[in-house]
């Protein structure tokens, strides 16, 4: 047992300097990058892997390493959002379903079962082709609007537990109203739940604008994320172009591992 | 059995619930006469073909139609090609099924004696290796899966050539050859999913009293994870693998279109965009069938696994 | 004497879910159960686990959803003592904060106020400052039970019921416990309303003592009486277990 905490704790360590450091990098590229990731160099186009340009260069002599600062950045930003808006909304629904009970909470968990039985990639790209707007806030919307149900329900299977410690009966003794009770007092206990399955979310966000933008039903033609870059170098596999597709889909592994890592680390650390 | 009649009565409700729900909403995005005829139709050229496909009738009476035709296999007729969605569907539905059933029984074969083994040599070095290696892998998304096997097997290697797809019709060993290198992209990081939850799920079996009395009565280690272990332990892997079979049929959508495989993800797309009602109304319905399908074969299969869940 | 409650013909049951083959069984916890309770004094609880003692604890501070008669509160703001100090204490939180917390809820005192009050409210039950700061995994179960009790006493209330507050003590730690609650008891005037399966325990506290059996009051007495001439055959048989 002793090497299995080790092993543990050692995800736990290298999935945080993984997401710091591709976070760093990313958060880097909002101010500064080595070359403009726009600007066209018709003198080293398609260019490999070297020490002035670690990625490579595309068709159009676009330094690949910028741009992949660049669109990895699109990609956080509603990783981001997303995760915020939807562990928001759906630990504010799991609490009130777990907390208060009753017919609420039957209606609104058998909404979440039938949501949750359909795959959320599946339901996000049907709806955002329907919907026929690309852009970052479109994807934004419907990804935190899917991602309701999962963070719902690890908030009420928790609520449900903590409500029932002695602790929390004394505090409605002391007159401590639900709200109160919900965010003061059963928040900060559900938190060890909770903060692994942040972390997920921030591994299925990714993930999840990575294979929309790809297919190309994702963020706008205009804004550059890793997903729709991945599409484009995929245009260029045939001709030649591998590294370009190779390292656009390696900075997405690396930001997908880095964030299951550590989600894995923190949920064996709690136990 | 009257546990299985109440299960299927829950999902043919749930189905019909949702076939409405998407019939209204697929009716409310896209009026059909504005399709077919464009913005710059004569009102009464509009009139006409409203009458003509009978859209002058209540959403209700067309929905019971709809439904009608759908359960006695009429799938309805296309608004841009005006012709059946069934003769449309027909090969591509095979396609994604194919590739479907492909990719799930590849994770299958390949997630449970890895996820056994593991856990037989639970800390040893071939489990360390087995839990990194896991890690790794279901880090990697199936389309980038796609794109190396492409760079490896297509362009490096040259087993198939990628976007040269091969019918079953044409040659069923080639059409086999090409499907196998999307299956292995999508059942790859949901294979890797399912041995991790095999593997947890074996261990903490193992962890309960009745199988560390039968091995302190002198069963090996192994012999009770075979004989106890092993098929309580499936019990939580059963319902995921239906989840996993869901989520290959959403990962075919984007696998198909990497490896140009004429499957009902590109059609369901483009249809979408074309606003052609009646297939984007069938290929969701016929998702929505598989999705509940997997769902209740997975839930009859876990109470004939346990029957302390027949409750 | 003030009456500081009262507990007046008060009867509660729950229903067994019935199965397929089980009809519903009316399951009857309290039974016609009746006792005053007044100003300063301890009155101690007794009866073995399924004698209902638990149950009026918690018609008592209101939670229990459903029952039978009337029980009047002469004082605002009952408090409870738990058994176990262990999940009476939010885990998530420090010492000061859950002192704090009743402060602002009642919410009549300004920051330094509240602080003053948790200071000496620490002091009393003997515990210094400088356990503000420390979270309940970081102490003791006789500390814990001791925050457990500055918790309770902090909003200065008339009358307490401690639901068997030293029975997960080991027995040097329950003395000190024992003896705190009887000092607090003197410096606030409290009442108590004492639960306890455990006759000895009793004695060192109340001073006067309600037998429950099933759900029925067999015995009420003063302590003196209880043990020197026990009348119902159950009382006997408690107070003999006790020597």
């Amino acid at each position: 047992m002793a090497d299995k905490k080790q092993q543990n704790t050692w995800f736990f360590k290298v999935g945080l300097v993984l997401t710091v450091f591709m976070v760093t990098i990313i958060l880097i590229g909002q101010f500064w990058t080595p070359y403009d990731p726009s600007a066209q160099n018709a003198a080293e186009k398609a260019l490999g892997p070297s020490l002035a340009h670690i990625m490579g260069t595309d068709y159009l002599g676009r330094d690949i390493f910028s741009r992949v600062m660049d669109g990895a950045g699109t990609t956080l930003f509603i990783a981001f959002f997303v995760v915020l808006l939807g562990s928001a909304a759906g630990i504010l629904v799991g609490a009130l379903t777990g907390y208060l009970g009753g017919i609420v909470d039957t209606v609104l968990m058998k909404i979440c079962d039938s949501i949750t039985a359909f795959p959320s990639i599946l339901l996000a790209m049907i709806i955002l082709k329907v919907l026929d707007r690309p852009g970052k806030w479109t994807v934004i919307w419907v990804l935190a609007i899917l991602f309701i149900p999962s963070f719902a329900r690890v908030s009420r299977t928790e609520y449900v537990r903590i409500k029932k410690q002695n602790y929390i009966s004394l505090a409605r003794l002391e007159g401590a109203s639900p709200a109160r009770i919900m965010a003061l007092h059963i928040l900060p206990n559900a938190f060890p739940v909770l903060l692994p399955a942040i972390t997920i979310g921030f591994n299925n966000a990714v993930l999840a604008e990575a294979s929309m933008s790809f297919l190309g039903v994702g963020v706008s033609a205009t804004e550059a994320s890793l997903g729709r870059m991945l599409s484009d170098a995929q245009n260029y596999l045939v001709t030649g172009l591998p590294w370009y597709a190779l390292c656009v889909g390696g900075t997405i592994v690396l930001l997908i591992l880095g964030f299951s890592l550590l989600a894995e680390g923190l949920q064996q650390r709690r136990k | 059995m009257q546990y299985v009649l109440k299960k299927l009565a829950a999902a043919v409700t749930t189905l019909l619930v949702l076939s409405f729900l998407s019939f209204a909403a697929f009716e409310m995005i896209g009026d059909p006469v504005t399709t077919i005829l464009g913005t710059n139709a004569t009102p009464e050229a509009v009139a006409e073909l409203r009458a003509e496909m009978g859209l002058d009738r209540s959403l209700f009476v067309r929905y019971f139609e709809w439904l009608g035709h759908f359960v006695t296999g009429d799938l309805g007729t296309s608004y841009i090609y005006r012709m059946p969605v069934r003769q449309m569907l027909g090969e591509k539905l095979v396609n994604t099924l194919v590739l479907t059933l492909m990719g799930f029984v590849l994770a299958v074969l390949v997630s449970i004696p890895l996820g056994a083994l593991s856990a037989r040599n639970e800390g040893r070095g071939l489990d360390r290796f087995l839990t990194v290696f896991n890690q790794i892998v279901m880090a990697i998304p199936s389309f980038f899966i796609a794109i190396l096997l492409m760079v490896i097997f297509g362009l490096l290697i040259r087993i198939f050539t990628p976007g040269n797809f091969v019918s079953y019709k044409d040659s069923l060993g080639g059409y086999l050859l090409y499907m196998i290198f999307p299956a292995i992209s999508i059942a790859l990081p949901r294979a890797a999913m399912t041995e991790k939850m095999l593997r947890t799920s074996i261990l903490e079996e193992m962890q309960k009293n009745y199988v560390r009395t039968s091995y302190a009565r002198g069963m090996s280690r192994a012999g009770a994870m075979k004989t106890h272990a092993l098929k309580n332990a499936m019990l939580p892997v059963i319902t995921f693998l239906a989840a996993n079979a869901a989520e290959m049929l959403a990962g075919c959508i984007v696998i198909e279109q990497i490896f140009s495989v004429p499957g009902i993800g590109r059609l369901l797309m483009v249809s979408i965009g074309q606003r052609d009602v009646p297939v984007v109304e069938a290929i969701v319905m016929i998702l929505a069938v598989w999705v509940m399908l997997v769902h209740f074969i997975s839930e009859i299969l876990s109470e004939t696994f346990d029957p302390r869940m027949r409750s | 004497m003030n009456k500081i409650l009262e507990v007046k013909n008060v009867s509660a049951s729950y229903t067994t879910q019935g199965g397929a083959f089980a009809r519903e069984k009316v399951q009857i916890v309290l039974h016609n159960v009746s006792f005053d309770l007044y100003e300063g004094e301890a009155l101690g609880l007794v009866g073995e686990s399924g004698s209902g003692k638990t149950t009026i604890a918690r018609a008592i501070l209101g939670f229990l959803p459903k029952y039978e008669g009337e029980i009047i509160h002469y004082s605002k703001r009952p408090q409870l003592i738990f058994q176990d100090p262990y999940t009476a204490l939010n885990p998530a939180r420090t010492v000061g904060w859950i002192l704090e917390e009743p402060l602002k809820i009642y919410g009549k005192f300004d920051k330094a106020e509240r602080r003053r009050r948790i200071v000496e409210m620490l002091e009393n039950v003997g515990l210094s400052e400088e356990y503000m700061t420390r979270r309940p995994s970081e102490l003791s179960g006789g500390q814990r039970q001791r925050v457990s009790i500055a918790a309770a006493l902090i909003v200065r209330p008339k009358l307490v019921i401690a639901d068997e507050p030293v029975s997960a003590l080991d027995v040097t730690i329950q003395a000190q416990i024992l003896q705190l609650l009887n000092e607090m008891r003197e410096k606030y005037g409290l009442s108590y309303l004492f639960i306890s399966h455990d006759m000895n325990v009793v004695y060192q506290l109340c001073d006067r003592v309600i037998v429950m059996k099933k759900g029925v009051i067999v015995e009420d007495n003063t302590i003196d009486e209880i043990f020197d001439h026990p009348q119902h055959p159950y009382t006997r048989e408690l107070v003999e277990a006790s020597r």
